[in-house]
This record gives structure tokens, C-alpha cells and sequence, in this order.
């Protein structure tokens, strides 16, 4: 599937995998409002589309999924694809085993929840740039 | 980075299974666990494993069977097998069988993703079964423990996080990817090979250790080794008259010396010395942090044995030299370091990228050395499960040393004698007093009981 081109308008492209709808939600409403387009998944295992098609400028994923595979299968998978797209983890406090092996699969950043929408929208910002209605704004 | 593989993980005890499956998945691989081969002909999900990880009973009970059905399917799976010592004693027979890689237990998640990459790159398993008596091929190359390398995909991932961005949170991810990951996979290597020599421990010193820890060692072997070594010679000399023994004859005679000390505290102060071997390295910087370090370990393993003695331990010199070698990983990340010609530690205290890699791989690390050593498992395990022993099976003898390692090197760090400027100590005093029925400041009048010993060496 070809790349989608963007429009000026549009702002980067977030793939966002989440099984839980109420933060699934909260991000996807806080990317948007901050100018991002966003595609929200509940696992990973449904990724599928949006990976082949490379049509996406970040992910953001959880690390376990109740069914299919988890967060570090993704990450792997996403490293395997050589695709240089930034991964970052949200997810509940984790073990330190657990925050080292995120890195060395490649995640770009380790957030956990509770959702803080500055830190998270800053260290998104840092990895794709501004959404669209952020352009300019404190450059 | 290869791309994730589905592993069925044969494994009949639920404790290991669930661990095996979270080093799995920490490896970024899918684990599905099953208790048995019988359950895994009737597992829901019909994805083809890439690899089966069996426990050699699970391969006893009919695995050559199941690869077969598998192989007969059209799947093209790998074989690994974990176990004791005890349990792939009868290697030989598994390999002509067709198991083409063996695991000691307890398994680290290094060993897993080294012995992954490794089968990956051989040819799958190929089964005949004739007449109830299977018949294996496998047409690759057959491994074994030691034979595990790290696969061609290895500098490529190391090269590929270093071409990333260079933000902090990305140079955070690159500790543990490159560079000191390749050497740490490189030194494990050579540690399954059983070949490393990656301290300045000899060994005479070593097979010393290795009879301490076996028991309450006996005299005359005891001197048997020392006369092999003139560094712990010297050492039993010097001690023996020491100005402990004043106003007694000077003996020059390392039998005469043992007589003297007797084999409690010559063991001990074999074990002292060897270890003292291990802590050595050229360089201000480096040298500081590893006297540091080696003052850090006699301490706590002098307070451990206080502290088994006033539990009324039965092993409390096990418990001695359990603690002496429990963060042995820590010497080998730190000459890691120092032959990547690294920075040396500021003001002898380790900081930063050394702190962290020693805190990520110390344990693994160790246990790989002290198993290569031939040490027997339950150093092995203490080494690697000193940081969680709530992962051994609560109540028994090597969970109770464990707790009592932990929780003395814990109170040890918080009466100054540390080696890292930020040293956080897992687990909490509190937790460790609680699971041995113990009072919090028990561990820390065996870390002062300690302190005053140390004292009367200075003097």
C-alpha cells in the first residue's frame, strides 16, 4: 500500500495500541486536541494493516495486552521492520526488568500511567515534532 | 533484530513456566506455556512454533513424539531442552536424539535469547519414528551449553540503536544495547564455554572456593591447595603470625600455620584471599572502586554468618562463602568497563553508565561465572536471584540464606561501606527481616559485628 500523503493541515500520525478504553480514549482525545491524527487500536495483534502500509509516524503501545501478543513482541517486531519509527511505551508501573527490556527492543521512551499530558505530549513533540495546531507555538 | 518467534514452552512446574514465559516475552518473543506434550497436541491457537523450549522430564515424557507429529505436519520447529544438572545429565542421549540446544537452570533471560539466536541459525529439527523407537536427525549443527553464540543479528541491532537519535532518553536506551551489551554477550560466551579468563582469580584459588563451599572443608586439603599458591601462602603465613598469635613461636611452615589457625578460619581466609584476587585492577580510579567493592563483600559475608549463627543455621559457612561470591558479576562488568578503556570512576565510587550495567547484569553475569566455575547450584543461585529472593520457593534453606545475604549487604550499604554514589539496595531491610521472622535491627548489629571484625584486621 503506498504511503499516505499527508495534507499541511494534517499533523504527524500517531498509531495508538491501548486495551484500555478509558486511557485509550484520554490519549486519543489529548493527540487530537493537540493537532496529532491519530488511528487507536485495542492490540497489537491488529496492528497489522498499519504497519504494512508504514503509514504512521510514531506508535505509542501498552505492554501487555490481555490476548495475542504483548508490548515487547511489538516492539520487536517493530525493531525487525527496520522502519525507524519512534515507540513509545505507556503503560502501567512496570518492574525495572521490564523498563530495561522495553529499551532494548527499542522503545523510544517509557511513560507510565497516570497520564500526564504535558510530559507525554512533550516527549511526543520531541520525537515527531509539533501536531498541527502546536506549529510554531513555543519554538 | 530478528523478527519475533512463537515459543511453546513444555514446562511442568508452574513456577518455572511462568518464569521462563516472562523472560520470553521480556525477549520480545511469544510464549505459550503448556504443563506436558500431551497438552500441547490440544492447545488452543494454531500458530506454528518457531521454537519448543522443553523441560527434560516434558522431553522425557514424550517430546520426540510431539516434534515428530509437528515435523510430519509440515512445521519446521527448533529444540532446546532446560533442566538441572542432574536432569540433562544424559546429554549425549538427548543430543542423538536431536535436541539441538541444553539450558541449566534456573534459566536468566541472557542464556534464553543467546540459545534462541543460536538454533535460529540452524536447520530445524528432522524426526523419524519407527516402531515406538524415535529416531531423531538434525541436520544443522548440533549445540550444546557452551556452544552458544550470538547470531548474525547481533551487531546489527547494536549498530542500528547507535545510528539512533541521540536525545538522552535514546542514549538511556544505547546502555543497554551497545556498546557494553556485545561485550556482555561476548563474555557470556566465553563463560558457557567454560574457557573465560576474565579475572585475575587462579585457579588454585578457585578450586579452594569451590571446596569451601561444598562443606566444612577438611585441613589437609585445604593446605594441599594453599601450598599450590604462593599469593595464599603468603597470606596464611602472614596470618598465622599475625599479632593475634603473640608470644607464640613464628612458624614458617604452611601445616604448622593451618594447625594454628585451624580450618574454620583457614578456609575462611583462603576465601578471603581468592576472592581478594578478583578485586584487583590497574588504574587509580578503577583500583579505589574495586577495594571499595571487595571491603563491601567481606563485610557482608561476615555479617551473613553472624546473622546465620544467631538464627541457629546449621550452614552458616555456606552462608559465608554464599555472600563472598554473591555479586562476583559485578567484578566482571567493572573489568568490562576497564578494558573499553572507559572513564575511570570518579573518587573510586562507580556512577552512571558503570553503575547502571553493573545493576543490570551483575547477576546473570555471576551465576554464568560461578556455573562455568563448577560451582555448585545453590552459589549459582544465590548470585543470581540475591537481588528477588522471593523467586525462590519461600521457606526453604537456599530462599532463607538469600534473605539473610540481602538483607546484611543492605544494611552494610547504609553504614557507609558502598561502592556506587547512588547505591539503592533491593530488597528493603524490612522485607527481608519479615520473610526470616528476623528484627530489623538484627541485620544491623550483624553489619556493626562486622564493622568492628573489619576494625581488627586494620589494627
Amino acid at each position: 500500500m503506498a504511503e499516505r500523503p499527508k495534507t499541511s493541515s494534517e499533523g504527524p500520525r500517531i498509531l495508538v495500541v491501548q486495551e484500555d478504553t478509558a486511557v485509550r480514549r484520554s490519549v486519543t482525545k489529548l493527540l487530537q486536541a493537540a493537532g496529532y491524527t491519530v488511528d487507536a487500536i485495542v492490540r497489537y495483534a491488529n496492528a497489522q494493516q498499519f504497519l504494512d502500509s508504514n503509514d504512521f509516524d510514531a506508535v505509542v503501545l501498552d505492554l501487555i495486552y490481555h490476548e495475542g501478543p504483548s508490548g515487547f513482541v511489538g516492539l520487536r517486531d517493530l525493531a525487525s521492520r527496520d522502519l525507524n519509527k519512534p515507540a513509545l511505551v505507556l503503560t502501567e508501573d512496570r518492574a525495572p526488568e521490564d523498563v530495561i527490556a522495553a529499551f532494548r527492543l527499542g522503545a523510544s521512551d517509557f511513560l507510565t500511567l497516570p497520564l500526564r499530558p504535558a510530559e507525554f505530549l512533550a516527549v511526543l513533540r520531541r520525537e515527531v515534532g509539533p501536531g498541527a495546531s502546536q506549529e510554531g507555538s513555543d519554538d | 533484530m530478528r523478527r519475533p518467534l512463537t515459543v511453546l514452552i513444555l514446562q511442568e512446574d508452574e513456577e518455572r513456566l511462568n518464569s521462563h514465559l516472562a523472560a520470553t516475552n521480556r525477549l520480545g518473543h511469544f510464549g505459550v506455556g503448556v504443563p506436558g506434550a500431551e497438552e500441547a497436541r490440544t492447545r488452543p491457537g494454531k500458530e506454528a512454533p518457531a521454537i519448543l523450549l522443553f523441560s527434560a522430564r516434558c522431553w522425557k515424557d514424550g517430546g520426540p513424539q510431539l516434534v515428530a507429529r509437528l515435523v510430519d505436519r509440515g512445521q519446521q520447529p527448533r529444540v532446546l531442552v532446560v533442566g538441572t544438572k542432574r536432569a540433562l545429565r544424559k546429554s549425549d542421549d538427548m543430543r542423538e536424539e536431536g535436541v539441538q540446544g541444553m539450558l541449566l537452570e534456573p534459566l536468566s533471560e541472557v542464556e534464553l535469547g543467546l540459545a534462541i539466536d543460536e538454533v535460529m541459525t540452524q536447520s530445524p529439527a528432522e524426526v523419524t519414528v519407527e516402531d515406538d523407537t524415535v529416531r531423531r536427525r538434525a541436520r544443522g549443527r548440533k549445540i550444546t551449553p557452551v556452544q552458544v553464540s550470538e547470531g548474525p543479528n547481533g551487531t546489527g541491532q547494536a549498530a542500528s540503536v547507535e545510528d539512533a537519535a541521540s536525545s538522552d532518553i535514546k542514549h538511556q536506551a544505547r546502555r543497554d544495547d551497545s556498546p557494553i551489551r556485545e561485550q556482555v554477550v561476548e563474555l557470556a560466551q566465553k563463560l558457557r564455554r567454560g574457557g573465560a579468563r576474565v579475572s585475575n582469580i587462579s585457579p588454585v584459588a578457585m578450586e579452594l572456593q569451590a571446596l569451601c563451599a561444598d562443606g566444612a572443608p577438611n585441613l589437609k586439603a585445604l593446605i594441599e591447595k594453599m601450598e599450590q599458591d604462593p599469593n595464599l601462602a603468603a597470606a596464611t603465613l602472614r596470618s598465622a603470625n599475625s599479632v593475634a598469635y603473640r608470644g607464640m613461636p613464628q612458624v614458617l611452615d604452611l601445616r604448622a600455620a593451618g594447625r594454628r589457625l585451624g580450618s574454620r578460619r583457614l578456609g575462611e581466609l583462603a576465601q578471603m584471599e581468592s576472592v581478594k584476587s578478583a578485586y584487583k585492577a590497574k588504574g587509580k580510579g578503577w583500583s579505589k572502586l574495586m577495594t571499595s567493592m571487595w571491603r563491601n563483600t567481606v563485610l557482608t559475608a561476615h555479617a551473613s554468618r553472624q546473622f546465620a549463627e544467631w538464627q541457629e543455621d546449621p550452614n552458616s559457612g555456606e552462608v559465608y562463602s554464599m555472600a563472598l561470591l554473591h555479586n562476583i558479576g559485578e567484578v566482571l562488568i567493572v573489568d568490562l568497563h576497564r578494558r573499553m578503556e572507559n572513564e575511570p570512576p570518579q573518587d573510586g565510587f562507580a556512577d552512571g553508565t558503570l553503575a547502571h550495567d553493573m545493576e543490570a547484569h551483575h547477576g546473570a553475569m555471576g551465576a554464568l561465572l560461578l556455573k562455568s566455575w563448577k560451582f555448585p547450584p545453590s552459589l549459582v543461585s544465590i548470585a543470581y536471584y540475591h537481588h528477588d529472593p522471593a523467586q525462590l520457593p519461600h521457606g526453604t534453606p537456599l530462599a532463607r540464606h538469600a534473605w539473610m545475604i540481602a538483607g546484611c549487604y543492605n544494611a552494610i550499604v547504609s553504614g557507609g561501606a558502598t561502592y556506587r554514589k547512588e547505591h539503592k539496595t533491593q530488597p528493603e531491610l524490612q522485607t527481608a527481616a519479615m520473610a526470616l521472622g528476623a528484627k530489623v535491627d538484627d541485620f544491623r548489629k550483624a553489619a556493626a559485628a562486622s564493622a568492628v571484625w573489619w576494625k581488627s584486621l586494620e589494627d
